[in-house]
């Protein structure tokens, strides 16, 4: 059995005294996709956070890779995809400079780009996120779903073993769901990749899911997407825009 | 050389304003990129405290500036840092405490008023050999550690939070950065003034974003428009006896202005033109920056 790639064990974090997590643990193991779920406030994105080494615990550890998150550099082995940063009309950058930037994750961010022997892997990202015909297109000019896309393919080019999505298609236009569905089951279907997403909108994956986990301070179900639907009556894809209600009901 | 470099005075200028023109929209690119464009303009103004410290100590005042212009931009770059959307308030400390300083220290070094003059507008025409060898200096460090450092610097200005999770040394990449523009603005201090550095590190940026759209491209052309800014300016300024640092400016200023009435006018005749449908607007963006990307 090979080691999980993300480790949360007894995770604990208070903001104000207001407690937002309580000894949370779960794991994320290879070939896995994952969803992390929660009503709103439930602490998932601090949750993710953590896990990816940004927010230090105040008890229980996080570990990626075997070694804990944000001590040590993962090489690549790590993709994130943030929620969509808010971009100016100052960033002069087309989406193969987004893309290609990915790549700094393996090469390190001191070497010219002609260090990079993999130009392959840019443009297989483009390709899983169906960006290729606006590769010179200026990203301030894209649209937000095209823009989401730029960035799931700047985490694909990394060529990740976990691929890590915090709020993926939040108000995002169907067509380029679609394609963030084709990239995920590309990477962990053919690829042998890992994902853990946190999202609201799932309908784009639901079928595709390994393993759900609902959040609410602490973990409240952990287990596959029929579980979810057997146990709570909670069928992901089909409660959409009222799933944070219908999760809010899960004690 | 022809007429207006034909003198010595006019050679040096034209040295050390194409190495100021070149260097300072290369760190410019960053400070637009992470909305950041009135940093030059504290830290121009902090060098000015610089300069009347030097003055007043009876030192170099080049070198002074380069200390307290540098140390101060460390210290605001950690305030911004941590202070988040309080940024700008760490900027206006900076702005108003460095020009405060400048005129406390000017008044006791008994500095005369066109000394003061001299670096607040700029003194092209009066640099001489020694200064135009640190200048070039100065430059070379710029374009080599720009040359290192720009993909880690434009991964960081698109997305912070990315480049963290991604192993990139943000902290240190960010004093670097500082530390960098401050020296920009200290070696541009002598062309254009402290008043008007920060415009030799924005307007041609802002053009280059009208021509080109990637990376490498902004990179290359603002250093262009910033040569082109300088030399046509010095040119003018001899031609009709006016002040080379803002005749620099105004040059710059009115090239952005040409290049976005241009753009606009492209733009504008694209849209209307017959057949402009969305693929085909995508196949323009290969080519032309002033096609607008269709938004979905």
């Amino acid at each position: 059995m090979s080691e999980p790639l993300l480790v949360c064990e007894h995770v604990s974090f208070s903001y104000r005294h207001q407690s937002v997590l309580r000894d949370v643990s779960f794991k994320v193991d290879p070939g896995e996709m994952v969803a992390l779920v929660g009503p709103n406030g439930s602490g998932k994105s601090t949750l993710l956070h953590i896990a990816v080494g940004l927010v230090e615990p105040q008890e229980g550890t996080a570990k990626l890779f075997g070694k804990i998150s944000g001590k040590a550099r993962h090489h690549g082995r790590l993709g994130y995809v943030p929620q969509r940063p808010n971009l100016g009309d100052g960033l002069a950058a087309t989406v193969q400079d987004i893309v290609a930037s990915g790549r700094l994750t393996r090469t390190g961010w001191w070497r010219g780009r002609g260090a990079d022997p993999s130009r392959a892997a840019i443009e297989r990202a483009l390709e899983a996120v169906d960006l290729v015909d606006l590769r010179n297109e200026r990203v301030s000019r894209l649209s937000g779903g095209q823009q989401q896309r730029a960035f799931i393919a700047r985490a694909l080019a990394g060529e990740p073993e976990l691929l890590v999505l915090d709020e993926p298609v939040a108000g995002v236009d169907v067509e380029s769901q679609q394609g963030f569905r084709a990239a995920l089951v590309d990477l962990v279907r053919e690829r042998g990749g890992t994902v853990l997403l946190v999202s609201h909108e799932l309908s784009a994956v639901a079928a595709d899911l390994d393993r759900v986990i609902v959040l609410k301070e602490r973990v409240r179900f952990d287990g596959p997407p029929a579980g979810l639907a057997a146990d709570e009556g909670i069928h992901l894809g089909v409660h959409e825009a009222d799933l944070p209600f219908w999760l809010e009901r899960i004690i | 050389m022809p007429w207006p470099f034909d003198r010595e005075y006019m050679q040096l200028a034209l040295l050390v304003g194409l190495v100021v023109g070149a260097c300072a929209p290369l760190i410019g690119t960053f400070l637009v990129q992470r909305r950041m464009s009135l940093m030059g303009d504290g830290i121009g103004h902090l060098a000015f405290a610089g300069v009347a410290a030097g003055l007043l100590m009876g030192t170099s005042p080049t070198w002074t500036a380069l200390v307290v212009a540098g140390l101060g931009a460390v210290l605001v770059e950690r305030l911004r840092s941590r202070s988040g959307a309080q940024g700008d308030v760490a900027l206006a400390v900076m702005f108003y405490g460095g020009i405060a300083a400048g005129v406390v220290l000017m008044s006791r070094s008994g500095a005369g008023s066109a000394s003061v003059m001299s670096y607040l507008f700029g003194s092209i025409l009066t640099v001489e050999r020694g200064e135009v060898v640190l200048v070039m200096g100065l430059g070379w460090v710029i374009v080599l550690v720009i040359g290192v450092s720009q993909r880690g610097l434009f991964a960081m200005a698109v997305d912070e939070e990315w480049a963290r999770v991604a192993g990139l040394p943000v902290g240190l990449l960010d004093t670097v950065f500082a530390v960098l523009t401050a020296v920009t603005v200290v070696t541009a201090m002598r062309v254009v003034g402290v008043l008007l550095v920060a415009a030799l590190m924005v307007l041609p940026v802002a053009s280059a974003q009208v021509l080109v759209g990637s990376q490498r491209g902004i990179l290359v052309v603002s250093a262009g428009v910033g040569m082109v800014s300088v030399t046509v300016g010095l040119a003018v300024a001899r031609w009709l006896g006016l002040a080379p640092g803002g005749t620099i400016v105004l040059v710059a200023v009115g090239i952005f202005i040409v290049v976005t009435i241009v753009g606009w006018s492209l733009s504008s005749r694209q849209t209307h033109s017959p057949g402009h449908g969305q693929g085909h607007e995508n196949r323009q963006s290969d080519r032309s920056i002033f096609s607008k990307g269709h938004r979905v």
